[in-house]
Order: C-alpha cells, then structure tokens, then sequence
C-alpha cells in the first residue's frame, strides 16, 4: 500500500468570530491519488485546504502529513517545516496574491531559494519548469503585465518549481478562459500520471471528473457528506442536488416545460417527461 | 421556472414610469470624487512610469546605471565651479536627448526642483549669510536692526559671492534631481529595486519595497473598483458631507480588502518554503556593453573634476 500522505481526524476550524468553516472532517489521501473536494460556496473547500497546507490549524481534531501531527509547532521546527514545504505545494484561487515577486523567473526562484538549494539547481529548476509549462517567453516579464491565464501558469510554474510530491489547487480553473482550462486539465492528468498527489478544490464538475478518481463532497453546513469514486458521485443527482452543486430548474423545450437537475454545461441530455405548456 | 413578482416602483421604473429624479443642487460636491480620481490616477502613472525603458540606456544593466549615476551624484559635490556643474548639467542633459527622453517629464522635474531649491538658498544668496559685495538691494531698513544677539544690516543685499554659492546649490540639485529621473526613466521600478536589492539594500527592505510597489498597484484598481461601482449608481454628486463620509467608507473597504490581501500574500510565502529568513537573488548578467557605459561615467566624472580643479586654481 502506497504512503499514507494526509490523515485527517474529526477536524473542526472555526473563524475568529465563531463562525463554523468545518465541522468534524475526517479522511485520508494516499500518494499518487488524486482527490477533488467538492462544495458550494462557503462550504470550507479552502479552509481545508488551508489546513492540510499546515497555514491553519485545528481547532479540534487532529491532521497528520507524512506521519507526523500537523502543528503549529512542527510546521515552525525548521527540518520538518522545509521537508514539508518542499513536498506540499500549494496553488491559490488568487494568482495575484502569489504573485508577489518583481519578475517572474525571480517568482519561479522564490520557492527553490528558500528551500536553501544552490545557485545552479536554482536555475536549472526554473528553465525545466518554464519550458515545461511553456513559459520561457515570459522569464523577464513583470507579474502586473500578464494576462489572467498567463498568472495562473506563472503561479503553478512558482509551486512546481519546489519539486512538490503534493501539489494542493484551489479552485485552479476559476477565472480561466475554455482554452487555458483545457490546458490545466491536461496539465493535471499529466501530473497525475507522474505519481503527483493531487488534492483539487473546485465546484467545477467537469474539472473534477476530469482530473480525479475520488471526491470528497462538503454540504453547505460544512460537513464531509462523501468520500468516494467521482464517477458514483456524479451520477447521484440527490446528493449533488443536496450539497448544491448542481440545481433543478425548469425550462420549456419542445413545448414542453421540464423540472430537472441540471449540470451547467452547454449540452444536457434528459428525457421529455415535462408538462404541456 | 422561479416565480418572480418584481416590486411595482421596479416595475414602473422599468416600464419608464420612473419617479423624479431631484435635481442636484448648485453646491453638490464633486471636488471629491474627482480629487480622488485623479490621485489614483497619477499614483498609478508614476508608479508604472518608465518612459524611455526602451531606450539604449534602458538596456544597460540596471546595476550598473545605478552605480553610475550614484558615481556622478558624488563627483557633483566636489565639483565647486559654476562652469564644471553647467557642463554637467550639459553632459545629462545630451544623455536625456540621446533616449528621447519627453520634454514634458523634463519640464515637471526643472520647474519643481528650482523653486524648492530656491526657496531654500535664497537667504544665502543676500549678505544676511554670504558678505561679500553688493550686486543689488532688496530692501533698506534705513538703519541697523539689532535682534537679542543678532544685528541686521542697514540693507539687505544680494552679493556676488551668495549669488556663486546660490548658483552652485541650485545646479548641483538641478544635476543631482535630473540625473535621479533619467534613472527611473530608463529602469522599469521592479528592476531598480531589484538592482538595488543586489547592491546590497537589506533584503526584508528590498522585498518589503517590491511587495509594496507590485501591491499598491492591485490597491489602486481595487480603490477604482470601488469608485467607479459608487459612480455607476450615482445620478448626481451628493453633498460636500456625503461624499466625505463614502470617502472614508471607501478607506474602510480598501483597509479590509487590503488586510486580506496582505494575509493571502504571507501564505503564500510561507507555503512556498518563506520562515522569516528571507533568500533572494540568483542571477547575475553584467556584459561588456556595462562596463564600457561604467566606464564612460568614470571617465566623464574625472573630467569634469580636472576642469573644475582647472579652473578653480
């Protein structure tokens, strides 16, 4: 059985004004899975991973990454803490927000510097990770001058460039154009395939059933209401109708009126049991 | 399908029955408003601003521009002749030419620096501080004026050698303050921090800079956001208290938005290995094209100190 990455343990997180973000959350991810977490807004996607990323912690319950408990403790002991950044990497729903360097090889070198490698893997690691991601073009370019696209790979070439065995994304294909999500779901099918662990937020549905084999789904009282196959997950409209990802509406077609579930996506099929209009 | 009633004044409103729009008043306040919009906007400009960044001296490494022009910064204050600071201020201003560097920019650095300069020197240029002999008289008190342990001269007076000592002040500032913007002209700021940062800026004050300079930037369009979401439900400008009070609203919104920013920017860091001590710079590209502009400041800084020891003999 593969390594045990994260073990999370009846976890519980509440914002300062007490406020609940999660509540009882337990669960496992092994290397090399790939894991979406599913939910509404405000359900706690970001919190967790927050929590898993050791920049939040528990109020109660307990998270172990690598076999070791995740506190604020261990992530400030300096072997650990560099060991843990070096293996987890994490992409925010805000590319401005890590972006924060003057240019973008320098934001492709803050990862690797301060991980204290030397000078010459430094640069080695930002040519292999610019031209994976086809980014060598914008080496000296500033962040403020990209384009939204263009930051989301700037932000994912600045984590990869850590050498993560565990990449955390959040909500990866918010904000992107059709031809750059296809682009990041590609990109993670190839992680994926390379034995990286991935670990997606979204409440984009195609996105998870593209690039993950399990999903854990947060209803909107931010509890774990699944764990399980993507492909069970999706097909049982009951329980995405409950966690509010996706919503029954009616609609007239053929001159008929139909009250379904309904995945927002540009084609649906269903069968023409609606009401005469 | 939802059923949806809309409320009869949107109905109405809807079906061009709208209600009366009050007409504003003559003394409706839009000083506000535009004053802040124009803030924005000039912070932004003149933190995006490097207008000749294209230019030959835009492509010498930023590093060695700065050494150069701390070099000539340094060589104008022993310069003490009025000839060597003009010929100088020639020197700085064929560099300004050579990358086309706008008249306007010019004139907004000249027309600011001689006034503040002036305004400083001015009473060094009159007897009360340099004797020497009388060029002109600014005013005649008729008699001598004794202050405590001070006495002020019949008149006033503006001296040969206070002119020599206001004119040296003021073209070495004029030197100093043109040289500093072809600078910033042809360094786009990232890159001037950064070169600082590699000079040997501490590096929490060089990354603090950066963050600052990359961040208020973002602060800028969101404070735009905010003003031009309030404007687009705007019919007219309110009262000079009104638009005083959203103003500070604003302020109050940015600081939230900013805080939160500032949180995400720190985890950021910190998940990317960041623990306080922080590791910056990598890359060093000096070619010869640097060396040889090094040169030519090095050079043209000894020259003008022979011809103004020359002349001063």
């Amino acid at each position: 059985m593969s390594e045990m990455i994260f073990k999370v343990e009846n976890v519980g997180y509440w914002y300062p004004g007490g406020e609940a973000a999660l509540r009882d959350i337990g669960f496992s991810v092994r290397a090399g899975e790939s894991v979406a977490i599913l939910g509404a807004n405000a359900s706690g996607k970001s919190t967790l991973l927050h929590l898993l990323d050791g920049l939040y912690f528990a109020d109660h319950g307990r998270i172990e990454a690598f076999g070791t408990p995740l506190t604020e403790q261990a992530v400030e002991t300096s072997p650990f803490s560099r060991e843990f950044r070096r293996k987890v990497g994490y992409l925010f729903q805000n590319s401005d927000a890590q972006l924060f360097c003057a240019t973008v090889e320098e934001e492709l070198a803050f990862g690797p510097l301060q991980l204290r490698l030397p000078r010459d893997e430094v640069e080695r690691r930002i040519d292999d990770t610019a031209r994976m991601l086809g980014i060598e073009h914008l080496l000296e370019r500033y962040p403020q001058s990209l384009s939204g696209g263009e930051k989301k790979k700037v932000a994912l070439a600045g984590v990869i460039s850590c050498g993560p065995s565990v990449i955390l994304l959040d909500e990866p294909s918010a904000g992107l154009d059709p031809r750059t999500q296809q682009w990041l779901t590609e990109f993670m099918g190839a992680l994926r395939q390379s034995g990286v662990t991935l670990i997606t937020s979204s409440h984009d549905l195609s996105l998870v059933a593209d690039v993950s084999r399990r999903v854990l789904i947060l209803s909107e009282d931010q509890r774990l209401i699944y764990d399980g196959p993507v492909a069970d997950a999706l097909t049982d409209l009951d329980l995405l109708l409950s966690a509010n990802l996706i919503h029954a509406h009616a609609h007239v077609h053929d001159g008929k009126v139909h009250a379904h579930p309904h995945l927002h996506e540009i084609w649906h099929e269903h069968g023409h049991g609606g009401v005469e209009s | 399908m939802t059923n949806l009633t809309l409320p009869e004044w949107y109905t109405s409103a809807i079906e061009g029955e709208r209600e009366a729009v009050p007409h504003p008043s003559r003394r409706r306040a839009v000083w506000v408003r535009r004053a802040l919009a124009r803030l924005g906007k000039a912070l932004a400009r003149e933190l995006t601003a490097s207008p000749c960044a294209g230019s030959w001296l835009g492509r010498i490494e930023a590093r060695v521009k700065v050494a150069a022009v701390l070099l000539l910064i340094i060589a104008s204050t022993f310069l003490h002749s009025l000839g060597a600071l003009a010929a100088m201020f020639g020197a700085i201003l064929a560099l300004a030419l050579s990358v086309r560097m706008p008249a306007r920019s010019l004139a907004r650095v000249w027309l600011g620096v001689p006034v503040f300069s002036l305004a400083i020197i001015l009473p060094a240029a009159t007897n009360l501080v340099t004797p020497g002999s009388s060029w002109c008289t600014v005013w005649s008190f008729g008699h001598a004026i004794r202050i405590w342990q001070w006495t002020l001269p019949e008149s006033v007076t503006v001296t040969s050698a206070g002119i020599v000592v206001a004119g040296r002040f003021l073209l070495r500032s004029i030197d100093c303050v043109t040289l500093s913007y072809l600078l910033i002209a042809t360094t786009d700021h990232a890159v001037l921090l950064n070169a600082l940062r590699r000079l040997g800026m501490p590096r929490v004050f060089g990354m603090a800079l950066t963050m600052a300079h990359r961040y208020v930037a973002l602060i800028l369009r969101l404070a735009e956001e905010i003003h031009l979401a309030k404007i687009s439900r705007t019919m007219s400008a309110g009262s000079v208290r009104s638009e005083q009070r959203w103003a500070a609203a604003g302020i109050g919104i940015l600081f939230r938005r900013t805080h939160r920013l500032a949180c995400e920017v720190q985890n950021a860091m910190i998940s990317r290995g960041y623990d306080g001590n922080l590791q910056v710079g990598f890359r060093a590209a000096i070619c010869v094209r640097d060396m040889i502009c090094l040169a030519g400041a090095i050079a043209l800084a000894g020259v003008l100190i022979a011809m103004d020891w020359l002349w001063m003999r």
